[in-house]
């Protein structure tokens, strides 16, 4: 398992995200919604599948709602991790 | 000399065909007859299902390695074609079963599994995938149904609904809310306690008037913790993986129907006479009647490679199971509408040729289009796996071997359900597109199938070009006109890539290749030449020789029960 600190996570969370989005990690806000950086549900969905392959982190969109941020994301998981 | 080969993977569905007899016969063990009546007393075809189970077919959904004879699905689709042209709620019956079956064979531990395959190999039970419910059609995300942690194990309550097999069925695969995402669960309704699973009435339906189609209610239902399927969260995930397999099924279902519709209007056209002649010399009615056949080889290209995909290229069958649950009950829809306008009053009658079957099929055949995500599901996830590939580019360095994929002559390997990924987006592209439509400026490739089959082909790659260039300006996931136009496009080029490596183990009469012109105007939209063409003769007396040889509508020579 591994142990991400907040800043770590959300630095990898972006680059994941913009080898989905065809854009440049740095160009990825961590606090602008999915939905804004422009991804659709099926996209979060394997995105999150391949998240959790490459990184070990688990993360769910199955409730995508298009208004969670990167930032989100990774606070959640590391609450949820320690929990 | 020409060779006829006998091609393995339709091995068992040969077999099959053979004990189920010939429908059009009453006295067979299945026939069109007693379908029918069946149909019109709203009931299942019992006899057919317990014909079916003495057969073994029910081994035929468990794979080899946990005792049954699943190989691959290349395999399988011959089989629900053989079954399908007989009957819609027989393979419905099946393919929910199929349905429930395969998350458990790709995802269970070794105890789920070895019950499942105890009550398919020894009881021929059915199964039920319980995903719907009535405030969530196609939207999984509005899923009700939940389950609780407790005592160890799950409660879980919710209502599911419009569910096959759903008062028959011996086990449930069910997609539920649960901490921290949906999942799903396996569940024995025999091992309930009294008055927490509640079966709801039969739903009345157009078609498949003897498919159990109906719901389930549960109410503080205690399920232990190994009813859980999976990783928990994942439920979603390994659904839509899942119906990557039945879609592509769903191809052989409707091909299935389809041949038996052609196969009416056919018979029809030759045998009824009007003006002095028999029907079928009328040129609307010829062109009618070949279109159809020209839908079936298009459709059966189509469908055999995803199947073939399914173990030989796995990753690629998120994109091209939708393009074919798309794609085929469509063409199969127009093989219907079209075999009605031949068999005109007839195909309005509850009885008269082939007993009756013609209304049932067009009532039945309404299904494929529906069940499993509609057409205008399947469009939008093609939409949003084409936008993303024009957003980032192809992810998969793997490339599909093409020749190996189309090669019919090589049976696809078997299927390893322990090593099924998740798989919700294509990251490689569409590479039969690509590879024959994917540039510009490629110089015309010798496909040795006549002036007008290159013609077709620079058609659809202006076409393709055309399409790239909306894609790149506009990377939209509203347009489904686009996704559609993508479908056509893999169509095409499934039909150039079975002919390019495949030919070798064709019935003698696709030789020519006439018939891939034709399946390449058709898609190209370029239908309009008038019959009695130099392709259409050769062809049409293909078609003709299928009906009276008794062999199925296929490019591959297959023997249909006498």
């Amino acid at each position: 398992m591994n142990t991400w600190t907040l800043s770590e996570l959300i630095a990898q969370l972006q680059q994941a995200f913009a080898g989905f989005l065809g854009m440049d990690p740095a160009e990825v806000n961590p606090h602008s919604s999915i939905k804004e950086l422009g991804m659709d549900s099926l996209t979060a969905v394997e995105l999150a599948i391949d998240i959790e392959e490459r990184l070990g982190v688990s993360l769910f969109l199955t409730d995508f709602t298009g208004r969670e941020t990167i930032a989100g994301l990774a606070a959640s998981f590391l609450t949820e991790r320690v929990a | 000399m020409q060779l006829i080969s006998v091609l393995p993977a339709q091995t068992p569905a040969r077999e099959l065909e053979r004990v189920l007899g010939d429908p059009f016969n009453p006295d067979a063990p299945i026939s069109f007859r007693k379908l029918v009546r069946h149909d019109e007393r709203e009931e299942p075809p019992s006899e057919a299902f317990e014909m079916l189970r003495a057969s073994g077919v029910h081994a035929q959904l468990v794979p080899q390695a946990f005792g049954g004879r699943l190989t691959s699905f290349e395999e399988l689709l011959a089989l629900v074609r053989v079954v399908s042209r007989r009957d819609l709620v027989l393979t419905t019956g099946l393919g929910s079963t199929m349905l429930a079956a395969i998350p458990v064979w790709a995802w269970g531990d070794e105890d789920q599994r070895r019950q499942v395959a105890q009550m398919l190999l020894g009881d021929g039970a059915f199964g039920s995938f319980a995903v719907s419910e009535r405030q969530a059609g196609s939207d999984f995300l509005a899923t009700n149904t939940r389950a609780e942690a407790a005592d160890g194990g799950y409660l879980l309550s919710g209502e599911k609904w419009l569910i096959g097999n759903a008062s028959r069925c011996s086990f449930v695969v069910a997609l539920v809310q649960m901490q921290p995402a949906l999942s799903l669960l396996l569940i024995r309704p025999d091992q309930l306690p009294a008055g927490t699973l509640r079966r709801l009435p039969k739903i009345r339906t157009l078609g498949l008037r003897g498919h159990d189609m109906g719901g389930m209610a549960f109410n503080d239902c205690p399920l232990p913790a190994n009813a859980l399927l999976g990783r928990t969260g994942r439920g979603m995930e390994m659904a839509l993986t899942t119906l990557q397999y039945t879609r592509t099924m769903i191809g052989g279902m409707a091909l299935g129907a389809a041949d038996t519709a052609l196969r009416l209007a056919l018979g029809w056209g030759r045998d009824r006479r009007l003006y002095g002649k028999p029907i079928r010399d009328i040129p609307a009615v010829q062109s009618l009647l070949l279109g159809s056949f020209i839908d079936i080889l298009i459709a059966e290209c189509v469908t055999t490679i995803t199947a073939r995909a399914l173990t030989l290229a796995p990753r690629r069958t998120s994109l091209w199971a939708a393009v074919t649950k798309y794609l085929v009950p469509n063409l199969s829809e127009r093989i219907v509408r079209d075999a009605s306008v031949v068999l005109s009053a007839r195909s309005y009658l509850r009885e008269g040729v082939g007993d009756g079957i013609f209304q049932k099929i067009a009532r039945d055949m309404a299904i494929t289009s529906i069940f499993e995500g509609t057409q205008l599901v399947q469009l939008s996830m093609i939409a949003s796996q084409l936008a993303q590939l024009v957003r980032i580019g192809r992810r998969d360095g793997e490339r599909v071997d093409l020749n190996r994929l189309c090669d019919l002559g090589t049976p696809a390997p078997a299927w390893d359900p322990s090593s099924t990924g998740l798989r919700i987006a294509d990251p490689g592209g569409d590479e039969l597109v690509e590879h024959w439509f994917g540039q510009a400026d490629s110089s015309e490739e010798d496909m040795e199938a006549g002036p007008r089959a290159a013609d077709a082909v620079r058609s659809l790659r202006d076409q393709a070009t055309a399409l790239r260039r909306i894609l790149a300006t506009t990377p939209t996931t509203t347009d489904l006109s686009l996704a559609s136009r993508h479908c056509v496009l893999h169509a095409a080029a499934c039909c150039l890539q079975v002919w390019r490596t495949s030919r070798y183990v064709m019935a003698p009469e696709a030789a020519g290749g006439e018939w891939l012109a034709l399946c390449l105007e058709r898609l190209a939209g370029k239908d309009s030449s008038p019959a009695g063409t130099d392709l259409d003769g050769p062809v049409s007396s293909w078609m003709h020789g299928q009906l009276d040889r008794g062999e199925l509508f296929s490019i591959m020579p297959f023997e249909l029960a006498r």
